[in-house]
């Protein structure tokens, strides 16, 4: 009763709400009026941002996106792209993470450099890599050199390998990132634990099994629920390498969306947005809904 | 020590922004060139100048070549005596430019003068004609009302572009050393002696003929000589045949010889004739190849040859011309010059017809066109052609050009150069390419209502 009670009081409370208004106001103005802005006009013909020359559609934009010949095409790469990004991303940063959380000599200068590609330019980094990935660019010519010309590809024009020549731009540039997302949850580990574990005669792979993953699942949570978002909606390293070609071989749901926009059908580039928002959410709840129930508290 | 670090490096920061301050500052008071982000802005500020008004102007990278360079400079010295100055903004060209374009329209971000397409493009392609000022005051009388009218400079009845830049002519361009090397002394004039020259000039190790896919526009240049011969085949005028098209009573999976145009230029990558990287090869390596001699074949626009005379000057009278001779009677495909429109954001409508006048007028045409010598619309204007040019020209003046299939068209075809390239790379059926050229037009008609399509 007491509790209840307390309940009411607080909730009659006006203060703590007061404190919410700056970033309620700020979330509506700049995501939910937008999303929904964004919904409504998935709803109409649109060639101009000028009310009276909108024409309703009904649901045709969608009708039209998910009729494109490259939307089947565009969904199974951004989820390879997600999947295999995500992997590499979390095994890389894994294993770097682990390799930056003991001490030597050069750490702090190991962990800047292995964080560098994340403050680059998307579209910078994939003017590079596009020039470096060249049939006759740096790699090519770097394996001919070293004696492998048979391992020589058209890294970004083979519609078989194009795809994963982006993922791998993508794991190059973000791995950095996850691995101080892990980092951070390694160093949050008491070692207390780890001398308790050793005590009782643990090797290296137990305390790794059965100290240091359940105890970093929070951050580990979040870099799998950041890499797989990032993945869905991957757009810019993308249009930078390989416009989404050849023909539309590393199309991705990014690029459908340009492609509607930049053909100036804004209501039909509403509507592939509203669509990769639910496919987003589809994937990215159930994940962290699964992982977060693995968490420990420390 | 980290401190005194710390202290000296927002030190030398601290300086670096007075610096580049006063050097802004010096900057406004005398000639300058601004590069901004994203497009370069070209434009002359002097203090004496300072109260002639500007009229700001944007148009596409590729578009600004010699003939703007030596025209903006004219402006630039002449501004007092012409009575405005010009400020030119100069944002991507291809598709990305007219991305661009479509978006500025949309948001309202408009400069006051623009040079694209025309007011039909800028009409369908954009559904904008609410935004360009009809001309009243622009002496036209420089130039053929019918030419003004067949490039919808005067559209709907109304002026409402001046044009600016040379009439582009699709061809094949040659480097006349390769071919002279391969032993090659006459150009093809049929398509088995295409094959039998692309053929020779295998066997000496060089490109017989570049592709550049990375730039997906390239890859159509050579598919738009099957469309003619549809035209050509129909009986029909160019507008009368574009009339059924765009009333849903002709469609591109009817177009028999466009479609055989672009399985020829698959078979040209299967043949071995192509460069074997086209896919990942650009537009800008397509002119060094030809200006170099590793290709011998280009097929593009007139205007490939200002990028050549441009960059490689010594390269510049190597290069020839003709026409693909895929049919028996062949076309060289025509555009019509570039238009510069006035838009609604312009808020000294007299300055910008003032602006539009000089432009239009043969003294502005003609130091143009000196610049940048090519097939002008203006009566008035005279210049010596390159041997690219004058051979394609001669064709034009036989009767032997047509305009390019994608001016004819009301509502757009979709993405037609990237289902190009992915049927080049393997991807998609031929089949599937022309369907598409139908599907996406039906699309965009139903979009606008158009009642042919319901």
């Amino acid at each position: 009763m007491k509790q209840k009670n307390l309940s009411r009081h607080k909730i009659k409370s006006p203060y703590p709400y007061s404190l919410v208004i700056p970033a309620f106001l700020a979330y509506t103005i700049l995501y939910v009026i937008p999303a929904a802005s964004g919904f409504l006009l998935s709803f109409f013909n649109i060639k101009t941002f000028k009310i009276s020359t909108f024409i309703f559609a009904g649901i045709e934009n969608y009708a039209t996106v998910l009729r494109n010949p490259y939307f089947s095409v565009a969904i199974k790469n951004t989820l390879l792209f997600a999947v295999f990004t995500t992997l590499g991303k979390l095994a890389l940063g894994m294993s770097l993470a682990l390799l930056v959380n003991n001490r030597f000599r050069g750490v702090n200068y190991m962990r800047t450099v292995f964080f560098l590609p994340a403050v680059l330019n998307n579209v910078a980094v994939g003017l590079v890599f596009r020039s470096m990935m060249h049939p006759i660019g740096l790699i090519n010519r770097t394996l001919t050199g070293i004696g492998l010309e048979t391992f020589t590809q058209n890294w970004l024009t083979n519609p078989k390998i194009a795809i994963f020549s982006c993922a791998f731009v993508e794991i190059w540039k973000w791995t950095g990132y996850t691995m101080v997302i892990l980092l951070a949850g390694l160093q949050a580990i008491d070692s207390t634990y780890y001398e308790a574990a050793e005590l009782d005669g643990a090797n290296r792979q137990q305390k790794f099994y059965f100290i240091t993953l359940p105890l970093i699942m929070p951050s580990f949570n979040n870099a799998v629920v950041i890499s797989i978002v990032g993945g869905l909606k991957v757009f810019d390293i993308v249009q930078s390498l390989t416009n989404g070609g050849p023909g539309n071989a590393t199309s991705v749901f990014g690029t459908l969306i340009y492609s509607s926009f930049s053909s100036g059908n804004y209501g039909r580039g509403c509507a592939a947005s509203m669509i990769l928002t639910i496919f987003v959410l589809l994937i990215a709840l159930p994940t962290n809904r699964f992982l977060s129930g693995k968490e420990v508290e420390l | 020590m980290r401190k005194i670090l710390a202290l000296l490096l927002t030190l030398v920061m601290f300086m670096s922004l007075i610096a580049c301050g006063v050097k802004q500052e010096k900057n406004t008071s005398q000639e300058s060139t601004v590069m901004n982000e994203g497009n370069n802005e070209k434009t002359s500020h002097s203090e004496e100048l300072a109260e002639i008004p500007t009229v700001t102007m944007l148009t596409f990278t590729d578009w600004y070549k010699s003939g703007w360079e030596a025209l903006s400079a004219y402006i630039d010295e002449h501004a007092e005596e012409l009575g405005f100055r010009l400020k030119i903004d100069i944002i991507a060209g291809g598709g990305e430019g007219e991305e661009l374009v479509r978006a500025k329209f949309a948001t309202g971000d408009l400069p006051d003068l623009l040079q694209t397409y025309g007011p039909k493009w800028l009409d369908h392609n954009a559904g904008v004609l609410d935004h360009i000022v009809p001309l009243q005051n622009v002496d036209i009388s420089e130039y053929s009302q019918d030419q003004l009218k067949e490039g919808h400079y005067i559209y709907n009845d109304q002026l409402y572009a001046v044009p600016m830049d040379s009439t582009s002519l699709v061809g094949i361009f040659y480097n006349k050393d390769v071919f002279a090397a391969a032993g090659i002394n006459t150009v093809p004039t049929n398509w088995e002696e295409f094959l039998d020259c692309c053929e020779k000039l295998k066997v000496i190790g060089v490109t017989p003929l570049y592709y550049s896919g990375a730039d997906t526009w390239t890859l159509q240049c050579i598919t738009h000589f099957g469309f003619n011969e549809d035209v050509e085949k129909s009986g029909l005028s160019y507008t009368d045949f574009w009339d059924e098209m765009n009333t849903n009573k002709r469609h591109y999976s009817e177009a028999i010889n466009f479609k055989n145009a672009i399985i020829m230029s698959k078979e040209m990558i299967d043949k071995g004739y192509v460069n074997s990287s086209f896919l990942s090869d650009t537009y800008d390596m397509a002119q060094t190849a030809l200006a170099e001699g590793t290709a011998a074949m280009y097929c593009n626009g007139t205007w490939v040859y200002d990028e050549i005379a441009g960059k490689y000057p010594q390269a510049a009278n190597k290069i020839g011309s003709f026409i693909l001779p895929l049919y028996k009677k062949n076309y060289t495909c025509s555009s019509m010059p570039g238009s510069i429109v006035m838009t609604t954001s312009c808020k000294d409508q007299v300055l910008g017809e003032k602006v539009l006048n000089f432009l239009a007028s043969s003294e502005a045409q003609q130091i143009y066109a000196t610049a940048q010598p090519g097939i002008y619309l203006n009566k008035k204007v005279s210049c010596e052609l390159p041997e690219a040019y004058q051979t394609l020209y001669d064709e034009m003046l036989k009767g032997n050009s047509m305009e390019v299939w994608q001016n004819g068209n009301v509502y757009h075809y979709g993405d037609y150069h990237i289902h190009l390239q992915d049927y080049l790379a393997g991807g998609m059926d031929i089949n599937q390419v022309i369907e598409l050229l139908d599907s996406d037009t039906a699309d965009n008609a139903k979009a606008a209502n158009d009642l042919n399509w319901k």
